[in-house]
């Protein structure tokens, strides 16, 4: 039911955000100005079904993400690379705490590895449509999460 | 007051250079009496890292490329110098069945990830005992 998948996804979401980043998550307001999230990561997940994952963000929330994540901001040659890393683990514990949510504690899952999707590129057109689309208030910015799953 | 007898080494295997640094700060962080704290990308790494230094304890991720978690611990248990190493695995996997199939192979415990430095704190009492206090 895409309800019970969007209900899941959300609460995954705030959970994920608050424990690992102190960050507050809340419902997306209808009416408020929808300015495009920027940056995106993506994973699939097969099992007791099968399917996609994509969460959008804001590139200036990334830098809060990551700083509140390692204590300390993002510098030095290497910074983009935290940056990213910070974006593909917020989503792998949110795709693996929305499998459980959503599915139950038994199905086992095999996860892939998070990847950063160039969202100029057309070639992730794949990854930034999604039959269900989660938006949500992240520390006052709007931030996304697309659904492809094919039970 | 008591002698401070040793420190724990502690092995972080996981891919993610963010949880690695995460997991070590919050180690850190918990009052536990921490000596080295070594680090890897993914299991084949962390057999790897044991060959070289000493581990009291180590937090390892499921997921990860070239050798996964299950194998690693699997691979562990099958070499007398590290069959009772204590593993505490810490993923985003929260299926019942698959912690039943780590807890066969003789994981030590297992922690949800987004974890809290409690949860780390606990773990880390329960494995090594209070003495791993400062």
């Amino acid at each position: 039911m895409p309800e019970d998948i969007e209900a899941a996804v959300f609460e995954s979401a705030a959970r994920v955000f608050e424990t690992s980043a102190f960050m507050s998550v809340y419902p997306w307001e209808d009416g408020n100005e929808l300015p495009m999230p920027d940056i995106a990561a993506t994973m699939e997940y097969h099992g007791h079904s099968s399917g996609r994952l994509t969460l959008q963000l804001a590139s200036r929330i990334l830098d809060m993400l990551t700083e509140n994540m390692l204590g300390e901001p993002p510098e030095g040659e290497d910074a983009d690379e935290k940056r990213q890393d910070a974006l593909k683990e917020v989503l792998n514990m949110i795709c693996g705490n929305f499998l459980t949510q959503w599915a139950g504690e038994n199905p086992v899952f095999e996860l892939s590895p998070p990847s950063i999707v160039d969202i100029n590129s057309p070639v992730s057109l794949e990854s930034l449509t999604a039959p269900i689309s989660v938006l949500f208030n992240l520390e006052d910015t709007c931030a996304r999460i697309l659904v492809s799953n094919q039970s | 007051m008591g002698n401070k007898l040793m420190a724990y080494n502690i092995l972080i295997v996981d891919d993610s250079s963010v949880t690695r640094n995460v997991m070590a700060r919050t180690i850190r962080m918990c009052g536990v009496d921490v000596g080295a704290i070594y680090f890897a990308e993914n299991g084949q790494q962390g057999l790897e890292q044991l060959e070289k230094v000493w581990a009291d304890m180590v937090f390892c991720d499921i997921n990860m490329p070239v050798m996964n978690g299950i194998e690693f611990v699997k691979v562990l248990r099958t070499k007398e110098e590290w069959r009772d190493l204590a593993v505490v695995i810490v993923s985003t996997e929260g299926s019942k069945t698959r912690i039943e199939e780590l807890e066969a192979i003789g994981i030590r415990g297992y922690i949800r990830k987004p974890f809290t430095a409690e949860q780390v704190a606990e773990m880390i009492n329960k494995v090594l005992g209070e003495g791993a206090h400062a």
